[in-house]
């Protein structure tokens, strides 16, 4: 993807976030009671200045040589990403059950080591996720629920 | 400083804090000795540990990561070649070389010795300056306190990126959202879209630990993930002779007077501590040429640099409560866990705590000295362990660090937005510590300017109506006006052609 135009979209998305503040900061008083600067004066002020400044980005970006931006293994941050929301959702679903972050947090692992290893024997993939995983989940029960009293229900 | 030679070092040495020195140390010497990792992700993953210690012990243990993550950074970079930390980057110069010509434990020795005189007169520093800028900043009201804030946030935007409109949006932004919540003054809801949650506004260690360690993983994951450093374990033997140090010394002592002051300056950190001993090692050198060959002073002025900023950065941290990093942004996280609030109150109040992490950053220093000294071999070793493995470590350590500090799995879900956007404005040149410390900033510069105007009536006048505020003021606008010549000239130079035919 072109830098360039990676920029222009986060300064239009940059824009439209100060917009909608900007819409919602309407709603609340001007001024309070005894006050010259009300609870809406900051956030407009900060909204427009950010609209200013994309507008100065945009100007200078567009002056700049373009160079080629790279992502790159971008199909293992967006799978990490996605099995960490997963993990998350499933735990605050059924997190009540006691013992199930660590059922959770064992698969979790398991997966995302099984696929981060890129040896091509899976027996030995498995046999690595599944042992590192015990350990780093048996450290995470005895660190932080045992020693810190951390719990995660 | 009476207080100082006067303090209870029994209070200092029990288990629990001799315990927070150690670990600490160990615990730094790791994140900064493996690529990718360092003092802010250090620190930020440690932070859950310190909710149920007492309020010395977590702030030393934090400040023991910090102090050892510094030297630890140089492990991987005279070894490897590949710096464990921005702060490293200039250590790597010449300490690569030197590791490549056979001598890898002469080149850690350097970097052992410097850091540990770095360390320590960024300690005296923090000691000397901070009692009577206490005493100074006291008699601050909110304007000064106001003006601090724009002060911090102008030299952050200005330092933090090459692209500087970029860092201004991302100190904007980071103030927009640190309004989010109730109003401090009038307690009126603000941009919480109906969330209860939100009323309280967006907690910053989630969003620290979201935008430093999750974003860090990502971009982790764009390298290679079976990468497995391969260490060469002979002469690792950290030793330099008198006859060594005393070809060094002048540029150890330079570095740390460098490190010290930078250290203080919000934005910058060791990263642009090291290089500016490194240049200036070089500039006053008899032999420039010999620099990036495995010179002895190139590494000697880098390393003392970066680890003299610690001392340095708790500075304007204990003294205003205002963070000039994002380390010690986690630290404030920290004391202000504890229910203590940093600024010159803290020091009529618990000065006991305060000369307790002045003495504890000194003994952090002895400690990363020893442990460095005899575990070196061992960081290096770890070095080995391949990315695949590395990687899960960290995301689970981080995702443990937001949950657990007010047990809230809301905080989870933000550590995970923040870390998304943040990975993406590492990618696009936003700055993060922009961003991070105008967030921890903006209700103080909120509050402060409304209060300061409500006093004078919606009058500016307030804002340089007292000697302090109006000193502040003028610093502000020569770090500004320094700014727009330092561009102008670069620009200049960059593009004369341009400049010539009116472009």
């Amino acid at each position: 993807m072109s830098y360039k135009r990676a920029t222009y979209i986060s300064l239009v998305v940059c824009s439209a976030i100060a917009v909608m503040f900007y819409i919602k900061s309407l709603e609340l008083p001007s001024t309070s009671t005894g006050a010259t600067f009300g609870p809406s004066a900051f956030p407009q002020l900060l909204s427009a200045l950010i609209v200013i400044f994309s507008i100065i980005s945009f100007v200078l970006t567009k002056r700049e040589e373009d160079e080629k931006l790279t992502f790159e293994n971008m199909k293992y941050v967006i799978f990490t990403i996605i099995l960490t929301v997963g993990f998350t959702l499933l735990w605050q679903l059924f997190g009540t059950i006691y013992g199930m972050f660590y059922l959770l947090l064992f698969l979790f692992l398991t997966t995302l080591l099984f696929i981060y290893n890129q040896a091509k024997n899976s027996s030995q993939k498995v046999f690595i996720a599944i042992g590192v995983s015990v350990v780093l989940t048996s450290s995470v029960y005895i660190v932080f629920e045992r020693l810190l009293k951390i719990v995660f229900n | 400083m009476e207080a100082l030679f006067s303090f209870d070092f029994s209070t200092l040495f029990t288990l629990e804090n001799m315990f927070a020195i150690i670990f600490g140390t160990l615990f730094g010497l790791l994140v900064g000795a493996l690529p990718g990792l360092g003092a802010t992700i250090g620190i930020a993953l440690l932070l859950p540990v310190t909710y149920t210690m007492d309020p010395l012990p977590s702030v030393i243990l934090l400040i023991s990561v910090y102090m050892a993550s510094e030297y630890g950074g140089s492990i991987s970079a005279i070894v490897l070649g590949v710096p464990g930390t921005a702060a490293a980057v200039a250590t790597t110069l010449d300490g690569s070389p030197m590791a490549k010509q056979g001598f890898p434990g002469k080149a850690l020795a350097y970097s052992l010795t410097a850091s540990t005189i770095g360390g320590f007169a960024g300690g005296i520093v923090l000691m000397t300056l901070t009692i009577p800028l206490s005493k100074l900043t006291i008699r601050f009201s909110d304007p000064e306190f106001v003006l601090l804030g724009i002060l911090g946030l102008v030299c952050v935007a200005s330092l933090s990126s090459k692209d500087i409109p970029k860092s201004i949006l991302s100190v904007l932004f980071g103030l927009l959202f640190s309004l989010i919540g109730q109003d401090s003054l009038v307690g009126f809801p603000r941009f919480t879209f109906g969330s209860l949650t939100l009323l309280s506004g967006i907690s910053y260690v989630p969003l620290i630990v979201g935008m430093f360690a999750f974003s860090e993983v990502y971009l982790m994951l764009g390298g290679d993930l079976n990468k497995r450093y391969v260490t060469d374990k002979k002469n690792l033997k950290t030793k330099i002779t008198w006859k060594e140090f005393k070809n060094v010394w002048k540029n150890i002592l330079r570095g740390s007077i460098i490190g010290s002051l930078t250290g203080i300056l919000p934005g910058l950190g060791g990263g642009p501590a090291s290089w500016f001993a490194y240049t200036e090692a070089r500039r006053t050198a008899k032999n420039p040429e010999n620099f990036g060959k495995g010179e002895p002073n190139g590494i000697a002025a880098a390393e003392a640099a970066n680890n003299a900023t610690v001392g340095g950065a708790m500075i304007p941290l204990l003294t205003l409560g205002i963070p000039g990093s994002p380390s010690t942004a986690v630290i404030l996280g920290a004391l202000m866990i504890q229910g203590i609030q940093p600024g010159p109150m803290v020091f009529l109040r618990s000065p006991d705590l305060i000369n307790g992490i002045f003495w504890g950053l000194i003994f952090s220093v002895f400690a990363m000295y020893f442990i460095g000294k005899y575990t070196t071999s061992l960081w290096a070793r770890m070095l080995t362990i391949p990315n695949y493995a590395l990687i899960p470590i960290v995301l689970i350590a981080a995702y443990i660090g937001a949950y657990s500090k007010d047990l809230n799995i809301v905080d989870v879900w933000i550590a995970i937005i923040a870390g998304v956007i943040a990975y993406l404005m590492r990618k696009l040149n936003y700055s993060l510590p922009a961003f991070i410390l105008a967030f921890i900033l903006g209700p103080l510069i909120e509050t402060g300017m409304r209060r300061s105007l409500m006093l004078s009536s919606g009058s500016l006048s307030i804002f340089i109506e007292r000697g302090y505020s109006l000193t502040i003021l003028i610093i502000i606008i020569l770090m500004l006006g320094s700014q727009i010549y330092t561009k102008g000239i670069k620009n200049i130079i960059d593009n004369p052609q341009k400049i010539n035919k009116g472009v």
